[in-house]
This record gives C-alpha cells, structure tokens and sequence, in this order.
C-alpha cells in the first residue's frame, strides 16, 4: 500500500503539475481540497482522469469523487479495491 | 523591458521575466507561456494605470494559446477522444485569455476576444474605443498575445511563411489600458480606422489622419512592414508598433503617429493614429 500511495502521490503532481512540491511534501491525512493542496474542481476532473488511464477506474457518478479524492489514503484504498489493471 | 535588446535571425522568441516573481506557482501550474506572459503585462499595464478592474477585458490574439492546442490535438492524435484533459481544452481556445484575466481581476463586465488574424488588435481597440466613445464603458484593457512555438514554426517555415528580415516570426504580448480620463497620461490613442486596401501607406496615413488638423509631416508612419534590430521596432504585429508609437510620440519626439497594421495586400487595413494630447 505504501507504494500505492507514493504513486499515486507522483502521479498526481505531474497531473496537475504541482511544480516544487515532492511525493514527500504530500500528507497522507492531508485533505486534497480546501486545505493541504488546495485543489480545485478542475483538478477534481484531472483526478478523475488520472483514475481511468492508469487503473482503468471510471468514476460513474461524480459526486463519488468527493468520498475517493478525501486525502491520498482514500485514494489509495479506492485504487486498490477497484482497479482494473 | 527597460532597455532594448538586438535580435537577429528568423525566429525571434521572446525574452520572459520569471514569472514566479509575479504568479504564485500554484495560480501558474496551469498556464501555458502565453497565458503567463499575458497575465504578467495585463497586471502591468493595469498597475502603471492605477485602476485595479477595468469595464472591459478586450484581447486580440490570432492563433491564442497555440502551445495547449499543440497539446490537445497531439493527445486527441495520440489517445483519441475518450480520456483528454479538461485543462488542455480549456486553455486551447482563443478567449482563455480574456477570461482568465477577467477573474484575476474580478472583472464581470463586457469580455470579448477578437481573432481577426494580423486585424485582431486592431479590431479589439477599435471595439473599445467605440464602447468608451457611447459611454457603454469607462476603461478597458486591451491586449494584444501571440506565441510562435517550435512546431508551429515548423509548420509555417515548410510552407515559406518566414524570412529572417521581411517576415521574422515573432511573439507578441501587449496590454495596454484605455480609458475616458485620460489624466496625465502624454499621448492617447485618438482613432483606429479599418481602411480599404492601399499598397502607399502615405495614402492610408493621410485617409487616418483626415480631419485632425495634422498633415502628413506632423506624423510619424510605423507600418508592420518596418523591420531594424531592435525590440519594439522589428515586430509584425500592430501592437508593437502602437507600444513603439507611444512611446516616442510620448517623449515629444513628434505630435503624432500613424500605426498601419496588416498585411500588404490584404482587402484591409488597420490604421492607428496615436497622439500627444493637447
């Protein structure tokens, strides 16, 4: 799970190009949105895209998105129960 | 810029600041080159203005941000139409520009972007002017942002679009704030006139000049067709050469400039007389 978490973290920074922050930066806890990174909706589809190209997860319902892109440990928990490949 | 630079060549890029000095990298991840170099000017321009949200956001731009169309249709090329990203497409369209700076600024008024080809500043201080003149809008910002990419250079170099002295591809990103007092500011933009087309650009400049009590000798004529070493002076697009106009009209140098934009030949032509005010 730890290496899920870390690239999934990698991931996320070149997705939505977080320029200067590393995978260490990242706060497993921290929230995605509001505080921590301070994502906002765009990201929130960047995310979602990110899900179906690399794990082959499609987010039917979007509001599912808020319970998944919590923090990365959500992320990572949702990857690991639902990806496809 | 503070001082000139001499370029040479074909491919004349432009110098940028670093942007992080003026964007906050978190505001910036998204933007490509050119939203970033028009962000930096437009808060330039409105800054040096003093009016923090202008009636209007009015850009020209031909080709906009050409770097995320590259982008997109690469990705729409590569992994088809299923799975793009939302961002690519929102930056690839011409009137990112406007908008983006209309939220930074907080402007919800009039926003237009104009994309006329080499007529597309020309047509965005036309439709300003217009607007301030019926009092629909007391200031705008107008702008003026094109980028020439690698492979955009490419692509018009294979079909001999450029040449290093009568056609350098070049970049441009002007802003510049137009409003009804004009306070201390030394010259103004007095008129922009779309004018049938003309090869003698003394005629054009006469025909711009009509009815303002100046004659040809009083005026300087910048066409996009002038081409020297130095910044400001070399570049094709109009709203250089109104940059270059001002400035020298501001420093008394002349009471007036005739700025002839587009290209020779086409069906027509933008002149723009800027003037020292009385």
């Amino acid at each position: 799970m730890e290496d899920l978490k870390t690239e999934i973290k990698e991931k996320v920074i070149e997705a939505l190009k977080l320029a200067d922050i590393t995978p260490s930066d990242i706060d497993d806890e921290a929230p995605l949105f509001g505080e921590g990174l301070g994502l906002d909706s765009i990201d929130a589809l960047e995310l979602m895209l990110l899900l179906e190209k690399n794990y082959g997860i499609r987010l039917a319902n979007p509001a599912e998105g808020k319970k998944v892109f919590v923090n990365v440990n959500t992320m990572a928990q949702y990857v690991a129960d639902n990806r496809t490949r | 810029m503070d001082s000139p630079v001499a370029l040479s060549g074909e491919y004349l890029r432009s110098a940028d600041p670093v942007f992080s000095d003026f964007i906050p990298p978190m505001q910036a991840r998204r933007m490509g080159l050119l939203l970033k170099r028009a962000v930096v000017t437009s808060m330039d321009a409105l800054s040096k203005s003093g009016i923090s949200s202008p009636d209007a956001v009015i850009t020209g731009t031909a080709l906009g941000c050409m770097e995320n169309t590259e982008r997109f249709l690469g990705k729409i090329c590569r992994e088809g139409e299923e799975m793009l990203s939302p961002t690519d497409f929102m930056q690839s369209t011409h009137n990112t520009i406007s908008s983006l700076i209309a939220i930074r600024t907080g402007n919800k008024g009039y926003n237009c972007t104009y994309s006329h080809g080499e007529s597309s500043f020309g047509s965005a201080l036309m439709d300003a002017m217009v607007q301030i003149r019926l009092g629909k809008i007391s200031s705008a910002l107008v702008g003026c942002h094109d980028e020439t990419t690698p492979e955009t250079f490419t692509v018009l170099s294979r079909a001999g679009y450029f040449s290093p002295m009568q056609n350098p591809a070049t970049e441009i990103s002007v802003s510049m704030v137009l409003y009804e007092d004009c306070g201390s500011a030394l010259c103004e933009l007095s008129s922009v006139k779309v004018i049938a087309s003309s090869e003698d650009d003394d005629a054009i400049a006469l025909e711009a000049l009509s009815g303002t009590g100046y004659s040809l000798s009083d005026a300087m004529v910048i066409t996009d067709r002038v081409s020297g070493p130095v910044f400001g002076r070399n570049l094709s697009l109009p709203a250089a050469e109104i940059y270059s106009a001002a400035h020298y009209v501001g420093e008394g140098r002349t009471p007036c400039a005739v700025v002839i934009g587009g290209s020779c030949g086409d069906e027509r032509t933008v002149a723009v007389l800027v003037r020292i005010k009385p």
